[in-house]
């Protein structure tokens, strides 16, 4: 799995590979520049203390050539560094569409398992850890590598036996870190538990607070919580107590070259063997030699953080898009012909829907009924492909739904759901959904034919006014959603049938409005209210997803024992009453009491 | 900049041992420093006529017991920081949850959960950084670099001056590019914003952008975001570069500065070789940690803004409870002259008086908006009133609700929620929650009138079935019966009902009616109306427009009065009327 995502990565890179690889080259002079400056001093000085050099105006030349090497060391990090973000940001725009189109190629069912604050955590946050990565660590990861390497070459020439105790600190950094690393994999398996198991306490914690309090419980999950907090801590603590001789010096490690170096070139120094100038460039370059490799532990772990980044986008990009078909499909009729279809979600071992079978005939009403859990949803869904079914077929005018370019079949469709999303835009927008080519007078009319018009006035900017989810009330955003199936005006409706409302005056607004909408479609109806069916062509019982029976309501009143049963268990709710009088007594005193309304 | 008064505030105690472990890095960055002195000794006497290797192997030896030091002093400046880092996070863990424990309900309804898990989670982890990750090497760092300035300063002001002539332009131009820099990254953080809004409304709107074949790059607002993202980030980068760059451009340029004022001084043999070696090794240990503390001083900015989030949440007020737990036996409950607008909002009540009397059913109806569901949360205490007050018990000697204790008024109250948290639980521990000491008989009882009985006992382990173990899923429905077992269980004299609005369907709502039913009998029930024929018979009917009441009384009185309520039971009736047909 980690090849693989290394592998496409590298693919994915492959887009800025020119600008990238330009910038790390500069980053590897800029390295280089880093240590020329030491080099040209220490060259000053030796040549001063043999007497090579010996004019006032010589050594300002080596002055100067210090100077000037510093200041294009600071220009070709500066190149380095936006070379490497215009790539990184290039590529974080390409690498978000492509996410966007993955994720709008997704099936309903796809895409409502990957909740929309996981997607967005991938979208924005893992994205940008690429960015970080590309633009500063892959850089700055080069210079650090190559700059140790050409110093340590350049202090092995000038003098080996000093430049073998300035890499000493290195093995000695490997030991440490080998052992700070040791049982890691166990430890940190052990902290992501526990991180977890925190995570979960605080969102029960505070989740729960509010029946904690109504229900004054003293233990429960503030315990948990306080439990889960101290487990954390133990956790973190313990870890500190086992690892911290070596994270301790791990850092001090690398500072060691010095007091290594020291006692050693004091000798060979007075035993003749060593000239002042090479220790005095040892202690310029020797003594930190080592340090940028702290940066290279840091940039592993930024590493594989960043990769599974990697992963998650990979997942969704190379997901499988559905199939479709890729020619316009004539539409002869707009029947819906359910014939045989068996339906299994992700994951379930029981069929939601299994073998259903029915008709919804062009410019008729057809209604699905059936108790909570039967599929009546689903059968709605498997429509415009949300779902596939696994068996059976779904024809659209003797069309399988499967032939149809998506595209297609999405416009011959509309649907009002009960869960209206209502988008950061305009209300005009809101209506249009993307068609741009509906004027300001087809929206209007859209809405007053909705029954949107009046509110949609008295808000401060008319129709020009910015919305968004939660701004409308339940009621004004179904109302929007039935404007926008107005505007769209597709041969087949699919309805869900609301069973909340806000208040009267909204319901009697949508219901004027749906009748409306319905005019000279085929309208299929996830019902749920009964008494509402009575006039309809068709009702479709289904239970348990399977079909029950077909008919009208007269027919099925007579015929079938569901639809009676739920016709009276309808009729009594609608006759309850709060009240403190006896439950028995109720019933007949509401019936006697219903006849006179 | 340090923040360390607000982090001993939310720590709630001193922080113990933090000043000794900065005394013990202050030494370290001595220990640290004062080699390079004792190098330049050795140097002299390198230079010097006759030069003594004992003498030298001597000041060599302070180096490494120095060195020994250092050893012992990071192992436990390490341990303790983090000790006190982590100890740090638990306490603010601890005290967040105290304090959360006593904010009002309303507190929760109104913030997202997301946020602030996100204070307990993740930004109390940020805090134990400042400890485990930040302060000592800040420190450290601070004091190497007050170290060499002071030693080389003393040793020769004017080569101290040089090496610091640039650090105080490197300053100036840092602080004069901040500004413009953040003024980018505030634009930039704007466009994240919409970025992930745009993003979440994407895949939230996903169904409805389907089938309106607006997916990919045909949804606009994500489309422009995207774009703007990838225009103004180079701009914005090159923006937040500034700053650091500059101070760094500078600094560097102050390596120059002294490398031509230490060459001057030695041509002028002003300066000896032996200071001149001095010099330009100390700059080179000097200059690294300069640089080093700008990326300090940006990760602590970083960093302060999850304390200031955090202190934020402690700051928020909690509920002012008194402390009177009065024997209760009429549950009258006048709201007298209150006054409320939720944080940040436009007003709902003024002066708005209401009395709902002890063992009667009240009825709240009006439409959305009207401040029905208001009235109800105040009475349960999930706000606090901005004026008025709430009175509880009879005419003679009523209590203010403020005045008393919170726990005990909610002990008197059962509030169904249409929505009610369950917990990862059996259903018999999720039913005990309301009377722990409830025997299996009169959970099975609260079941029976809560109508899930039947439910409960055709699951796998009966009552002991843990929710949310495989295949036990609780239907809306069902989760609302549950809440009403609950609501039964504590038996609180005082019920507040909102009525459901949800999608049931009609099998369900039945049992949920038959269930509230049994729950109402013989209490004081205030009930938030959608239904207008559910609540004909109560004792009171109180139709509420805009925060004010327009109607109050019984059923048909108010409908004789042709006004508000007359004409919602005629909507309310026409709608009931109503038949799927093309119109």
């Amino acid at each position: 799995m980690k090849n693989q995502t290394v592998e496409w990565f590298v693919e994915l890179v492959g887009s800025q590979k020119r600008r990238l690889i330009v910038s790390m080259i500069l980053a590897v002079i800029y390295a280089l520049l880093t240590i020329v400056p030491y080099l040209i001093i220490y060259q000053m000085i030796d040549g001063f203390v043999n007497g090579t050099i010996t004019g006032t105006k010589e050594v300002w030349y080596w002055v100067l050539a210090a100077g000037s090497a510093l200041v294009a060391k600071m220009a070709f990090q500066l190149l380095s560094g936006l070379l490497s973000h215009k790539a990184a940001f290039q590529l974080l725009f390409e690498l978000r569409q492509k996410l966007v189109d993955s994720v709008g190629r997704l099936t309903l069912g796809e895409s409502n398992k990957q909740a929309s604050a996981t997607v967005k955590k991938i979208i924005a946050d893992d994205v940008d850890k690429v960015e970080t990565f590309i633009a500063h660590h892959m850089p700055d990861m080069a210079a650090a590598i190559v700059m140790p390497i050409v110093a340590t070459l350049a202090l092995f020439y000038i003098d080996w036996r000093l430049a073998l105790l300035a890499i000493l600190p290195l093995p000695i950094a490997i030991f440490l870190q080998v052992k700070m690393f040791k049982g890691f994999n166990q430890r940190v398996e052990r902290y992501y538990q526990v991180v977890g198991d925190l995570h979960i306490c605080i969102v029960d914690f505070v989740k729960s607070i509010q029946v904690v309090k109504a229900f004054n419980i003293k233990v429960s999950s503030y315990q948990k919580y306080r439990q889960a907090v101290a487990a954390h801590h133990e956790l973190v603590t313990n870890w500190l107590l086992d690892t911290k001789t070596p994270a301790a010096l791990f850092k001090l490690s690398l500072e060691l070259g010095f007091i290594f170096i020291l006692p050693v070139s004091v000798w060979l120094h007075a035993e003749g063997s060593l000239s002042l100038p090479t220790l005095f460039v040892f202690m310029l370059l020797g003594v930190g030699l080592m340090q940028p490799l702290y940066n290279l532990v840091e940039f592993g772990g930024m590493f594989s953080e960043m990769l599974k980044g990697v992963e998650s986008i990979q997942r969704f990009c190379t997901h499988k898009p559905q199939q479709e078909g890729d020619s316009l499909q004539a539409v002869v009729s707009t029947d819906i012909c359910f014939d045989q279809v068996s339906f299994t979600h992700d994951g379930a071992t029981d069929k939601t829907l299994d073998e259903v079978s029915f008709v919804a005939e062009q410019g008729r009403i057809t209604a699905i009924v059936g108790p909570s859990g039967a599929g009546k949803t689903t059968i709605a869904q498997l429509i415009p492909r949300f779902f596939d079914n696994q068996s059976g077929s779904i024809r659209i005018g003797g069309v399988p739904v499967q032939q149809f370019p998506l595209n297609q079949l999405m416009s011959l469709v509309s649907f009002v759901f009960q869960d209206v999303f209502i988008f950061e835009q305009s209300i005009a927008d809101n209506i249009r959904m993307g068609n741009e080519a509906l004027s300001l007078a087809e929206v209007e009319s859209a809405a007053i034919a909705a029954c949107a018009h009046e509110f949609i006035q008295e808000m401060p900017d008319g129709y020009q006014t910015i919305v968004k989810q939660g701004s409308l009330s339940g009621g004004q955003a179904q109302r929007i959603a039935i404007a926008r199936a107005l505007a769209k005006n597709s041969p087949i409706l699919i309805l869900d049938e609301a069973t909340a409302y806000a208040d009267a005056r909204n319901e009697v607004r949508i219901q004027q409005a749906i009748s409306r909408l319905m005019r000279g479609r085929t309208v299929l109806v996830i019902a749920h209210r009964l008494n509402t069916l009575t006039q309809v062509d068709k009702i479709v019982v289904i239970q348990d997803g399977r079909n029950v029976s077909q008919g009208t309501h007269t027919q099925l009143l007579a015929e079938c024992e569901l639809y009676q049963a739920m016709w009276n268990a309808h009729q009594r709710t609608k006759q309850w009453r709060m009240t403190e009088k006896q439950l028995t007594q109720q019933s007949e005193l509401y019936l006697v009491g219903k006849e006179t309304c | 900049m340090l923040k360390i008064k607000t982090l001993k505030r939310l720590t709630g105690s001193s922080l113990k041992g933090l000043k000794f472990t900065i005394g013990l890095t202050v030494l370290d960055a001595f220990f640290a420093s004062a080699p390079y002195g004792f190098l330049y000794y050795i140097l002299l006497d390198m230079l010097s006529a006759n030069p003594s290797l004992q003498y030298q192997l001597s000041l060599v030896m302070w180096c490494v017991i120095m060195m020994v030091a250092r050893v012992f002093l990071a192992r436990a400046i390490h341990l303790k920081i983090n000790l006190i880092g982590f100890a740090a996070g638990r306490q603010i863990r601890e005290r967040l949850g105290e304090h959360l424990r006593k904010m009002p309900m309303g507190f929760f309804q109104s913030s997202d959960f997301g946020n602030i898990n996100n204070r307990l989670l993740k930004d109390v982890d940020l805090i134990e950084r400042i400890f485990t990750h930040l302060y000592a090497p800040m420190i450290a760092t601070a004091s190497v670099l007050i170290f060499f300035a002071l030693g080389l300063t003393l040793k020769d002001w004017r080569m101290g001056l040089a090496m610091m002539s640039t650090l105080p332009l490197a300053v100036v131009a840092y602080w004069l590019t901040r500004n413009y820099a953040r003024k980018w990254q505030d634009h930039m953080q704007g466009l994240m914003h919409q970025l992930n809004d745009a993003v979440m409304e994407y895949v939230d709107g996903l169904k409805e952008l389907k089938s309106h074949q607006m997916v990919g790059s045909m949804f606009k607002r994500l489309d422009s975001v995207l774009n703007q993202t990838r225009q103004k980030a180079m701009k914005a980068e090159v923006a937040a570069v500034w700053p650091v760059y500059s101070f760094n451009f500078l600094v560097e340029v102050g390596f120059i500065v002294l490398l031509v004022a230490v060459t001057w001084a030695w041509l002028g043999e002003s300066l000896t070789l032996a200071e001149v070696l001095l010099f330009l090794i100390a700059a080179t240990r000097f200059f690294r940690p300069l640089l080093n503390m700008s990326m300090f001083l940006a990760e602590l900015n970083f960093l302060n803004l999850a304390v200031g989030r955090v202190d934020e949440l402690i700051a928020l007020p909690q509920l002012c409870g008194g402390s009177k737990r009065p024997k209760l036996q009429d549950m009258t409950v006048r709201m007298e002259d209150v006054s409320f607008s939720y944080p940040g909002s436009a007003t709902v009540f003024q002066h708005f008086s209401l009395t709902l009397e002890s063992g009667k059913i009240t009825a709240l109806v009006g439409p959305s908006g009207s401040g029905k569901s208001t009235a109800a949360s105040l009475i349960a205490r999930f706000w606090e009133l901005d004026e008025g007050a709430i009175w509880v018990g009879d005419l003679q000697n009523p209590v203010k609700l403020t005045e008393m204790d919170e726990e005990y008024w909610l002990q008197h109250v059962s509030v169904v929620f249409q929505a009610s948290y369950l917990f990862n639980d059996t259903i018999a521990n999720n039913l005990r929650v309301a009377r722990p000491g409830a025997s299996d008989d009169e959970l099975w009882q609260a079941l029976e009138m809560a109508k899930l009985a039947a439910r409960v006992r055709a699951m796998p382990d009966g009552m002991e079935t843990e929710i949310g173990a495989a295949g036990v899923h609780l239907s809306g429905g069902e989760q609302q019966r549950l809440s009403i077992a609950r609501a039964m269980l504590k038996d609180a004299p005082f019920v507040i009902l909102d009525e459901a609005t949800a999608s049931l369907d009609p099998e369900n709502e039945y049992e949920i009616q038959m269930a509230i039913q049994a729950l109402i009998q013989k209490k004081t029930v205030l009930v938030i109306a959608h239904k207008l024929s559910t609540i004909q018979h109560a004792d009171q009917i109180v139709v509420l427009d805009q925060g004010k009441i327009v109607e109050q009384g019984q059923h048909s009185e108010l409908l004789a009065n042709q006004s508000l309520y007359h004409e919602l039971w005629h909507l309310q009736h026409q709608s009931q009327s109503w038949v799927l047909a093309a119109g």
